[in-house]
């Protein structure tokens, strides 16, 4: 409780509000720019952390994390291009009513319930976290590695027709983790006598050319499109009926992604889909939906920001990211020297309550913004291209270089930017290679010192329940979705 | 007949992993003292002939589907990718500020930009103001170049 007071008071210094205000601001403007998602922006803007103090960096990351996908609502209404690709659902419904005039009535909405769906989950992070630490604090090697595989795999689990591709990006970005010396036998591992490769990849470079870098490739093969944006009138609070309507779907899109965001490799994305396709299943007015119903906008915009709080979750309390931006936040905390798990809770508790509170803070401050300045938001979000991305260019080469004053980051940047590119273009997705890259050492250290306590046997892992229950999970995880996809060709054949 | 994308992913991949095996076999030996374990080279590894399996379970599963044709790469990416080694040579010639404002300029013709002044203005203003916080306010030092050394900058 002492912890929580402590971190509610960084509130209380103008500099840490500052930063939260302009991590917020930047959220919502990078949100509702198409083409740089909240993943983007965390990587772009990381360097950036390196002169604040963690608290304060960890602050202005979880603060962009939490105002992007609101942003992201404002171009799905106005535009029909969500910002950011977890507002895709709230275009479904958010376009049709901005068509009906009804635009300041659908951003109303999806301020009101990201603000509430981004504060319940980061009420369950407050309450759920350090139990969850409490439970890890006294698990061993063999837990933890099996931990850090289950979080890796859940991403080929729930990749459908790319399950294969996302474990295998998964297993590059453990490969990549070894580049560097190997900390147990010191050992160089594949650094080719460059003195800056010793240390391992930096992740600031890799994230940039990644996320960034490779963005800026894809987006000018697309120059030529045009956005046309439609009008918005003031921003409307819903009226006590509306509310009531949504009440539903708010409270569907709070538990839904607060839950989705918990497990591994699910983010807002995933929650938006499932609570748009739930909410119109419970909805009372289910031939609304797709026509510009504000359950379908309400339920959605709840979901992506609870997804947040959720995807925080394992982050903080066992540092397996619970989604790509929360790797990217990890990846902040490590730049830092900060390992997030079980232990965290008792060594820096301050630290962890004051993102805690930073959280809290960000989800109120995009609510006030959004509500009163949603049309100036708007209108920065059609920053003609070729000013904006030249620009991420700038901050690309800025950002690998700065923090290692290091012009091979540059170059593993911009080789990273043209890998990203030729990952997306052939299907696979970035995001594992993150999780991958941020959990290699500790994969590598956790399965090395299981093999010492087992004396080098493999079957160790099979005497121990909690490893041997996560290894059956995983198993499940795979088996089920391949017996639904398998039961309909089945069905088609008899 | 025409090869599914996937299946030349695969063969690059594979051929990659074999590489990256090939290369562990030069790793320097651990001594005998700390050789206790899983060594430095067995991880690695372990992951090459993992990911050169996934690359294989890909192509197989690509065996039986209908070779998609990809979007044909848009000349202007091509002139990125090709740029990027121009960049570092910008880089190492002239320092990050004025390579960034050559780029800024370069970058925004690419996109279409026509409006010459708006666009020196956005090139010179952008690098200033990166130079101002980070040199001035950060005190962080970005390189000037050879040229930039040569007049003392």
């Amino acid at each position: 409780m002492d912890a929580f007071v402590a971190g509610l008071a960084i509130l209380a210094d103008p500099k840490m509000l500052g930063v939260i205000v302009l991590g917020t601001l930047i959220g919502i403007i990078v949100g509702a720019l198409p083409g740089i998602s909240g993943s983007t922006t965390a990587a772009l803007l990381l360097p950036f952390t390196i002169g604040m103090s963690p608290t304060m960096g960890v602050a202005f990351l979880g603060a962009i994390y939490c105002a992007a996908n609101y942003g992201g609502s404002i171009t799905a209404v106005l535009v029909n291009t969500p910002g950011d690709p977890s507002a895709s659902a709230t275009a479904f419904d958010g376009y049709p009513l901005a068509k009906q005039g009804r635009a300041g009535l659908a951003l109303g909405i999806s301020a009101i319930s990201s603000a509430i769906g981004g504060i319940f989950s980061v009420i369950v992070l407050i309450l759920l976290a350090p139990l969850l630490a409490r439970v890890a604090y006294n698990i061993g090697p063999p837990e933890y590695f099996a931990l850090a595989i289950f979080g890796l795999t859940m991403l080929g689990a729930v990749g459908g027709d790319a399950a294969v591709k996302n474990l295998m990006m998964g297993a590059v970005g453990l490969l990549l983790a070894t580049i560097g010396t190997d900390l147990t036998t010191g050992v160089e591992r594949f650094s080719f006598g460059v003195p800056e490769l010793t240390d391992g990849l930096g992740f600031i470079p890799v994230l940039t050319g990644l996320f960034a870098m490779s963005e800026l490739l894809t987006m000018i093969a697309e120059r030529r499109q045009r956005i046309e944006m439609l009008a918005l009138d003031a921003v409307k609070l819903p009226t006590a009926a509306e509310f009531r309507k949504c009440a539903k779907s708010i409270v569907l899109g709070c538990g839904l992604g607060t839950l989705i965001g918990i497990l591994p490799a699910l983010g807002a994305t995933a929650a938006a889909l499932i609570t748009y396709g739930e909410t119109k299943r419970w909805s009372k007015y289910p031939e609304e939906f797709g026509k510009g119903s504000i359950e379908g906008v309400a339920g959605p915009e709840a979901a992506n920001n609870a997804a947040v709080g959720g995807a925080m979750v394992p982050t903080l309390a066992l540092g397996i990211p619970g989604s790509t931006t929360a790797a990217i936040i990890l990846a902040g905390l490590l730049v830092h020297g900060i390992r997030p798990g079980p232990h965290l809770f008792n060594e820096q508790p301050t630290l962890l309550y004051a993102v805690f509170a930073s959280m809290l803070a960000a989800n109120l401050i995009y609510l006030v913004l959004g509500l009163y300045a949603a049309k100036v938001f708007a209108r920065i979000s059609l920053i003609p291209p070729s000013f904006l991305w030249p620009s991420v260019f700038a901050l690309c080469v800025l950002g690998a270089y700065a923090p290692g004053q290091s012009v091979i980051d540059v170059w593993v940047m911009l080789g990273f930017g043209a890998l990203g590119f030729a990952m997306r273009r052939y299907g696979f997705s970035p995001a594992p290679l993150v999780m991958g890259l941020v959990l290699g050492q500790l994969v590598e250290e956790n399965l090395k010192q299981s093999l010492i306590l087992f004396d080098g046997s493999w079957l160790g892992f099979f005497g121990r329940p909690i490893t041997l229950g996560l290894f059956g999970l995983i198993v499940v995880s795979f088996l089920v979705p391949a017996m639904m996809r398998g039961k309909p060709r089945v069905e088609a054949r008899n | 007949m025409r090869i599914h994308p996937d299946q030349a992913a695969a063969v690059v991949i594979v051929a990659a992993a074999a590489v990256v095996f090939a290369q562990t076999l030069g790793f320097d030996a651990v001594p005998p003292a700390l050789a206790q374990g899983m060594g430095a080279r067995e991880f690695p590894q372990l992951l090459a002939a993992l990911i050169a399996g996934f690359a294989v379970v890909m192509a197989l599963q690509a065996r039986g589907r209908e070779a998609v044709t990809l979007d044909r790469i848009d000349g202007m990416v091509w002139l990125l990718l090709a740029a990027i080694p121009l960049y570092m040579g910008l880089l190492w010639l002239v320092g990050l500020p004025v390579s960034l404002a050559i780029a800024l300029l370069a970058l925004g013709l690419a996109w279409g930009e026509r409006r010459m002044l708006a666009l020196v203005v956005h090139a010179v203003a952008l690098p200033t103001v990166i130079w101002l916080v980070f040199v001035k306010g950060l005190k962080v030092p970005l390189p000037t170049g050879v040229l930039g050394q040569m007049v003392g900058a």
